[in-house]
């Protein structure tokens, strides 16, 4: 598994490519700063949504069962899945027993980290994804590089390429608008067709035992509404208390995933419809034990909004496919670590500590804190690579001690300026590969400093000469 | 006025590579009547250390800086990361230390040098002149971290940035503006070694960006991201010229 | 399957939030909104669906006659019978599949919220809700004192307690997902009317 040092390295060879992929998330950034400007009570709106999140998440039982009993007595069946695997057998068993062979499903980031697509089609049961952005990356055969906007590291003459082969678009197509409507009659007629829907969960209102779900495009909805099975699927930390809360985060959601004010549907569901049949798995897989972890905790506030992707300068440059988690950027770092701090050990430093996504996050959480934080426990686990934990050791040496400070100090600059620019400022440096080195100076500051406080209470040098230290 | 005993806390690559930044912070504090010491057993706050995760040898250096500056009234420092890391990470580094009251100290009394101009100098303006177009680089954690200035993320209507303030008040300045008015300029730390094609992809957007805007010089109050961008100006052989706001204030109020 | 339900819940019982974590009280009325009907007008319009303000529903009526999407509509059901009859009865229907080819339904929300243009509609009184979806067209017909400033306020109004479904509306289907580019009529309705009544 290659690092993100290195894939992000490949991923900016494209120069021009890597542009374009900036300047479209910087431009969904700014659109979501005009939003939020345009909210007086932005600020305040995230104190509170953070504070519901506390409380929500500190009662979870509580609010689980609340909202079991009410979106039952609606007549939805709710099932617990402990994780990924378990989650994925339930949903199986339930599209088996309806003999269901074609789901149309809806984004779901849940899904994605449980490997359902891929199970289900192991089983031979078609999935087709219904956001326009998943299906064409499920028809390229490639990974979500976004969590809300999964194709965004595709250019429209590629969609272009996929739809042909695919769909049997013209050649060379690659109108957006002509390229939609392709996908419309095709997406239709799976709508029309599936046997079976399946659709992530925005939010989960305990007081009522609604679901709620946010979409632009309507695929949820068709796919909710038309075939006689839906399941929906959740992980235990959508629940919030009261139908009130949903103002709070939906004001939130939509400005801060893509610069709107509101997704085109918001749509409440309170048990099935007539003659469906509607389940709900609620998932675990990991989110008790990241409640259980102070520092850390905060990362399942999460709302899945994706703003921290678009305001990171790393992820701007990188590209979703250089972070090996299922999430990518800023919240995927302080997700992966939970799941497996060895394998996902690089993405920590993946970051420049910047804290634009901690100034963005709507429900506050302190993602450039917990990153460096986790930096903490992947030196303590080991998994630190030794050259660079020796390194930094010496330097720690070298600086404990005030006289080894300054000596090495004093060696170091004197090595710099005697050694020829093109020993220093050749690629094969790991500075110099990429930047000239500063010019080193003859004297630190506090020798400088000593002379010129010398200077200045025996201007005529008539004192004792104490002996010149560098 | 009396403050009390000031200390300066010079960070270790200024003390090591530039030192001229640490010397037009002296002499403007010189200008503006402040009395103060450098205490030379100082070394360095063990930000590198903290930044790579090495949190118990960022502790020990931690615990020698508390130990140089413990009984000090102020500590001034002209780097708002090398600030930050005292007011935001000491009290998790030095755990043992963090209910004392000399340590509470510290850390709620350590300035980055701009903001100990503003908040308890009290000078906004400084009388001078610098008759040049200069970029304002608003480093990342003296802005997110210290308020140094205006994050372009929050909503916050009617303030502006101190720093911007007290450039703003030399005579001739023109302060120029980018579109991404706040964005990193990818130095990170050891970032800019363990990731340095991101790094310098990210710096050299920032350099052209201020090329656009028709800056001659970039201004920071992090000499460390200055030291980043100017190995990319060099190694393109670009005119801009970097500068850290102690520069430009000292050489404005000559 | 209980055996999960049991231990997800304990395990969640045990958190390492800090501090004060009471349900927090809270009010966030929009305060910059000054003309709700102007907002909401100007809203809808910057995401692709068109409004319009009518003094009642023989006004209303008119309008939709006049309307081009109206004109061109084969199919249209309607459930608003003063502002058109319609040809297509979804009530009738026994399967939503057999309102895939509807090409403008017209109905009733409930209010609008002029901080972001969405009307709220209840799809209980529909037999298919999938016809807001299916449906080529949609106009919304909502009374214009029944704007309400933000969610807040449109949440206090709605009554979850038989509902079954509802929906934010707030302009036509869309999608950015090919290059940014703006595409309206993904897979729900290629054009929103709302009409304000009153």
């Amino acid at each position: 598994m290659k690092s993100h040092a290195r894939l992000a390295a490949a991923f900016l060879k494209q120069e021009e490519r890597a542009h374009w992929h900036d300047q479209a998330l910087w431009y969904v950034r700014e659109k979501r700063d005009r939003m939020a400007a345009s909210v007086p009570d932005w600020e305040a709106l995230r104190e509170t949504a953070q504070a519901i999140k506390r409380h929500a998440l500190a009662n979870l039982p509580r609010y689980l069962e609340e909202f079991e009993r009410n979106a039952a007595a609606r007549g939805a069946i709710v099932h617990y899945a402990l994780d990924a695997a378990e989650h994925n057998h339930i949903v199986l068993e339930l599209l088996k027993g309806r003999n269901a062979r074609l789901v149309a499903k809806s984004k779901s980031m849940l899904s994605e980290e449980c490997g359902l697509n891929e199970f289900l089609e192991r089983n031979g049961i078609e999935v087709v994804e219904t956001d326009l952005a998943e299906r064409i990356i499920q028809l390229a055969g490639e990974r979500p590089s976004h969590i809300v906007l999964p194709s965004i590291h595709i250019r429209k003459e590629e969609v272009g390429d996929i739809f042909h082969e695919h769909l049997g678009t013209e050649k060379g197509e690659s109108d957006p608008t002509r390229l939609t409507r392709a996908a419309r009659t095709h997406l239709r007629e799976k709508f029309l067709a599936a046997e079976a829907g399946i659709s992530g969960v925005n939010f989960a209102v305990a007081e009522t035992g609604a679901v709620v779900i946010c979409t632009n495009e309507g695929n949820a909805d068709l796919g909710n509404s038309l075939p006689d099975l839906y399941i929906a699927v959740m992980g235990v930390e959508k629940v919030i208390p009261k139908t009130k809360d949903l103002s709070v985060f939906l004001r939130l959601l939509s400005r801060s995933a893509t610069g709107q004010p509101i997704s085109a549907y918001t749509s409440h569901l309170l048990g099935p419809r007539p003659g469906q049949e509607m389940h709900i798995v609620i998932v675990d897989n990991g989110r008790s034990e990241i409640l259980r972890r102070e520092q850390f905790h905060k990362a399942a506030f999460c709302i899945r909004c994706g703003a921290c992707l678009n305001t990171c300068p790393v992820y701007r440059r990188s590209c979703g496919h250089s972070y090996n988690f299922v999430i990518p950027g800023p919240i995927g770092t302080i997700l992966a670590m939970h799941r497996d701090l060895k394998k996902y050990k690089d993405m920590p430093y993946a970051s420049t500590l910047c804290g634009s996504c901690t100034a963005v996050c709507p429900v506050m959480i302190d993602i450039h804190r917990q990153i460096v934080l986790w930096r903490n426990e992947v030196v303590k686990a080991g998994y630190l690579g030794r050259a660079k934990l020796a390194a930094l050791k010496t330097a720690t040496l070298g600086m404990k001690r005030t006289r080894l400070f300054r000596m090495g100090g004093w060696t170091v600059r004197k090595l710099l300026r005697i050694l020829p620019p093109f020993v220093l400022d050749n690629r094969l440096t790991i500075w110099g590969k990429f930047r000239d080195l500063p010019k080193m100076p003859a004297q630190s500051f506090r020798a400088q400093y000593r002379a010129y406080s010398r200077r200045k209470t025996d201007p005529l040098g008539l004192g004792a000469n104490r002996e010149g230290r560098p | 006025m009396s403050l009390g005993r000031v200390g300066l806390f010079i960070p270790c690559y200024i003390d090591q590579v530039y030192p001229r930044v640490g010397m037009a912070t002296v002499r403007l504090l010189e200008k503006l009547g402040v009395s103060f010491d450098f205490p030379a057993d100082q070394t360095c706050c063990g930000q590198p250390q903290f930044n790579s995760g090495c949190f118990k040898d960022a502790a020990k250096l931690a615990g020698k800086m508390f130990r140089v500056f413990k009984d000090f009234d102020w500590v001034v420092c002209p780097s708002g990361s090398c600030t930050g890391m005292v007011r935001e990470y000491f009290e998790l580094l030095l755990e043992r230390d963090k209910d004392r009251d000399d340590f509470k100290h510290l850390v709620s009394h350590t300035f980055e040098l701009c903001e100990f101009l503003i908040d308890i100098l009290k000078v906004e303006t400084i009388e001078g002149s610098f008759p040049h177009k200069v970029g304002l680089h608003q480093s990342c954690h003296g802005l997110r971290g210290l308020g140094l200035g205006v994050p372009s993320e929050q909503v916050l209507p009617g303030r502006t940035g101190k720093v911007l303030r007290l450039l703003k008040s030399l005579r001739g300045i023109e302060v120029v503006t980018t579109g991404r008015s706040d964005e990193c300029c990818g130095f990170g730390g050891m970032f800019s070694v363990f990731e340095g094609a991101v790094s310098s992809f990210i710096g050299r957007d920032r350099i052209r960006d201020y090329e656009q805007a028709g800056a001659e010089v970039i201004a920071s109050y992090d000499v460390s991201c200055l030291m980043h961008l100017d190995g990319l100006i060099r190694r393109d052989k670009k005119l801009l010229k970097v500068m850290h706001i102690a520069e430009i204030l000292d050489r404005a109020a000559a | 399957m209980t055996d999960s339900r049991r231990l997800v819940l304990n395990r969640l019982k045990e958190h390492a939030i800090a501090g004060d974590t009471s349900y927090p009280a809270y009010s966030h009325p929009h305060t910059g909104i000054s003309d709700p009907r102007r907002s909401f007008q100007s809203v809808i319009e910057s995401v692709g669906g068109e409004c319009r303000f009518v003094a009642d529903l023989e006004a209303a009526r008119k309008a939709v006659t006049g309307f081009e999407v109206f004109a061109m509509a084969k199919q249209v059901c309607s459930y608003v019978k003063e502002i058109a009859d319609g040809n297509f009865d979804a009530e009738a229907k026994a399967d939503a599949h057999q309102c895939a080819d509807v090409d403008l339904t017209i109905i009733r929300g409930e209010l609008g919220v002029a901080e972001n243009g969405a009307v709220w509609v209840n799809a209980d009184p529909l037999r298919h809700r999938a016809l807001l979806f299916l449906s080529g067209h949609l106009i919304l017909v909502i009374k214009g004192r029944d704007i309400v400033p933000d969610m807040e306020s449109a949440y206090a109004r709605i009554d979850f307690t038989r509902l079954r479904s509802g929906y934010f509306i707030s302009g036509p289907s869309k999608t950015a997902d090919i290059e940014q580019c703006l595409v309206i009529g993904v897979h729900g309705a290629k054009s929103l009317l709302v009409l304000i009544v009153g």
